[in-house]
């Protein structure tokens, strides 16, 4: 018999795919319901019927859209997203240059937030009902409170234009570069984790064992960072991989800003050079970006939750 | 709205306000200091936009003097780059990001309680398909999903709303149909059923009323998140038209001047946007804790 966890596990693969399906057909869709002629808008006032005609074919739209949808799916599992009319590029290696960029900087906002959002959480645990709790859960509140694009106008400001830093000012590639991106896209996030961190090691310091833990004699160091802290990050775990979604559209707003090469600027990029195909092909990537993410939450969650790994709970 | 029909709603205002002074929740909520900075910093923001004709001292559309006067002297705040006053534009910003805030929620909120309503009433198929929506929907990265479908369809405000909403709906319904569920299995819905109201009464006036309390918190803490969202598509130049005097819009003027050290422009939108959001933020902490009776000791301080 397959043990609990695999089965769990396995449903939820399965759930991905109509998600995958549901998710796309709707992207895809998207260019059927614009008004007017697209083909026509992406040729531009000076293009000649045989060029809007090109161009009508180049996307698909002279067949019906059903078999357009299964071809296009079709090309996407094979890697090929077509060509970009307004960059004169494939979009495949479009992406595959900004899809790193973008998992960097999301990794970097991730290790931000947890390395802000962690010391903060316990500190006001620790100091419960205390001005030092209050100051560090006022921290939070206005971090999780400052609009990221204000924030990041904010920091070029700061450090970019009156303490002239260069890098500050954004538009490189490298990790100089990556640090004020990273910091503001982790700004937010940090406030939310600290704020589950510090109730939930709350919940775990009246738990009995940690009396018991106490009365055996232990530091008090010991206590919180080996056997208080450990059951604590569950929920937090849960909430890092649940906020992907948020990061990613946060990413949009910051690599914009900040002029980072990733894809969320290539989307606006797209969007202002009226490029479809771009916008819809970036679009999906971070669907499937996020289902990656809600599948790994699920299955930490699933990993952690012993209910679930003794297959007790469907 | 008739006469007779205000002066109705009139005779309803004092024993509402009787009966919520003596609620449980209230009694927690007037202690609470949240709820006091919230409301405070809410007044203000409203009394803004209700006002704001009179408080601005300038046109928002007409140049008041030169581009990018420093602040101080005739402009409090200093002028943008086409030399209008920032200060009266800030002003009249709070308009913008109440209006835009409450079409949202009011748009996300009625769609999302419905299909809540009927996912938690009629339980089975209808529960099932309405459940995987949500569970798509809340998977969405919203925003990028509302930033290509003003790149298919075109920015303004009324795409700007129907973007935001398609993945915004989700919580709402969520929340209303877990409501439901518990609330459906009550005897007086049962006695509902017995005297053979139709299903459409009974959702709104048996379960409805009775899960109201919190899809108030929820609304308390959607508006905030609304506003900077809608404020983030303007910044990006996916919102209100650029020439708005919307916090987000100006924003995104800002942007170009700021490398140049010009920084009162970009400075006092972003003050505007956080101070409305700590405060809806406050309140609804506030609110939260108190309708909800396990918080209502502390035991979380």
């Amino acid at each position: 018999m397959v043990s609990g966890i695999y089965r769990f596990i396995l449903r939820r693969v399965l759930l991905i795919l109509p998600i995958f399906l549901i998710s796309s057909a709707l992207l895809f869709s998207l260019l059927y319901f614009k008004p007017g002629d697209p083909a026509s808008e992406l040729a531009g006032l000076q293009a000649g019927p045989g060029q809007v005609a090109v161009i009508r074919r180049d996307l698909g739209l002279d067949k019906p859209p059903h078999l357009r949808y299964l071809e296009w799916l079709g090309a996407v599992f094979n890697g090929d997203f077509g060509t970009s009319w307004k960059f004169y590029r494939p979009v495949s290696s479009m992406i595959a240059e900004r899809l790193p960029q973008t998992l960097i900087l999301s990794f970097a906002a991730f290790v931000v937030s947890v390395g802000i959002g962690i010391p903060l959480g316990i500190i006001a645990a620790l100091k419960r009902k205390t001005k030092v709790d209050y100051i560090c859960m006022g921290i939070a509140l206005l971090g999780a409170s400052i609009p990221n694009f204000w924030q990041a106008l904010m920091m070029i400001l700061i450090f970019g234009v009156w303490l002239g830093w260069s890098p500050g000012l954004g538009g490189g590639i490298g990790l100089e570069y990556l640090i004020l991106p990273a910091i503001t896209l982790g700004t937010a996030l940090s406030g939310s984790v600290s704020r589950i961190m510090r109730s939930s090691m709350l919940d775990v310091l009246n738990q009995d064992y940690i009396l018991a833990t106490r009365a055996k004699g232990l530091k008090e160091r010991t206590v919180i960072l080996t056997h208080a802290l450990r059951n604590a990050f569950i929920p937090v775990a849960t909430l890092l991989f649940m906020r992907l979604p948020w990061l990613f559209g946060g990413s949009i707003i910051i690599e914009t800003v900040f002029q980072w090469q990733g894809m969320g600027w290539l989307m606006i990029e797209a969007i202002r050079a009226n490029d479809f195909l771009v916008i819809q092909t970036v679009a999906l990537m971070f669907v499937v970006l996020v289902i990656v993410a809600n599948l790994l939450a699920d299955i930490s969650y699933a990993y952690l939750n012993p209910k679930i790994r003794y297959g007790e709970e469907r | 709205m008739s006469l007779k029909s205000i002066v109705n709603l009139l005779a309803w205002i004092k024993p509402a306000l009787r009966s919520i002074s003596r609620s449980p929740a209230w009694l927690y909520l007037k202690r609470d200091i949240r709820t006091w900075v919230g409301l405070a910093l809410i007044v203000t923001i409203v009394g803004t936009a209700i006002f704001a004709d009179f408080i601005a001292p300038f046109d928002i559309r007409e140049r008041a003097g030169d581009p990018h006067q420093p602040p101080g002297g005739r402009y409090i705040l200093g002028t943008d780059h086409l030399g209008r006053d920032v200060f009266s534009r800030l002003i009249h910003g709070s308009r913008s990001a109440l209006m835009v805030g409450l079409l949202l929620v009011s748009v996300t909120g009625s769609i999302g309680i419905t299909l809540g309503l009927l996912a938690g009433y009629y339980g089975g198929k209808v529960d099932g398909a309405i459940m995987r929506a949500v569970d798509i929907a809340l998977s969405f990265p919203g925003l990028v999903l509302a930033a290509a479908f003003v790149g298919f369809f075109g920015s303004g405000l009324r795409n700007l709303i129907i973007a935001l909403s398609l993945t915004g709906w989700a919580g709402f319904a969520r929340v209303t149909r877990g409501q439901c569920l518990a609330i459906r299995k009550e005897e007086y819905v049962e006695a509902a059923h017995a005297i053979g109201e139709k299903p459409r009464t009974i959702m709104l006036r048996y379960i409805f009323p009775n899960a109201v309390s919190p899809l108030i918190v929820m609304i308390t803490m959607t508006l905030p998140v609304a506003i900077i969202l809608a404020s983030a598509m303007s910044f990006l130049g996916l919102g209100v038209p650029p020439d708005s005097a919307d916090w987000g819009a100006m924003l995104y003027q800002a942007q170009g001047a700021i490398k140049d050290g010009i920084w009162w422009p970009a400075l006092f939108p972003g003050l505007a946007i956080m101070i409305t959001v700590l405060g809806f933020n406050f309140f609804g902490d506030a609110l939260r804790d108190a309708l909800d009776p396990r918080l209502r000791h502390g035991r979380h301080g």
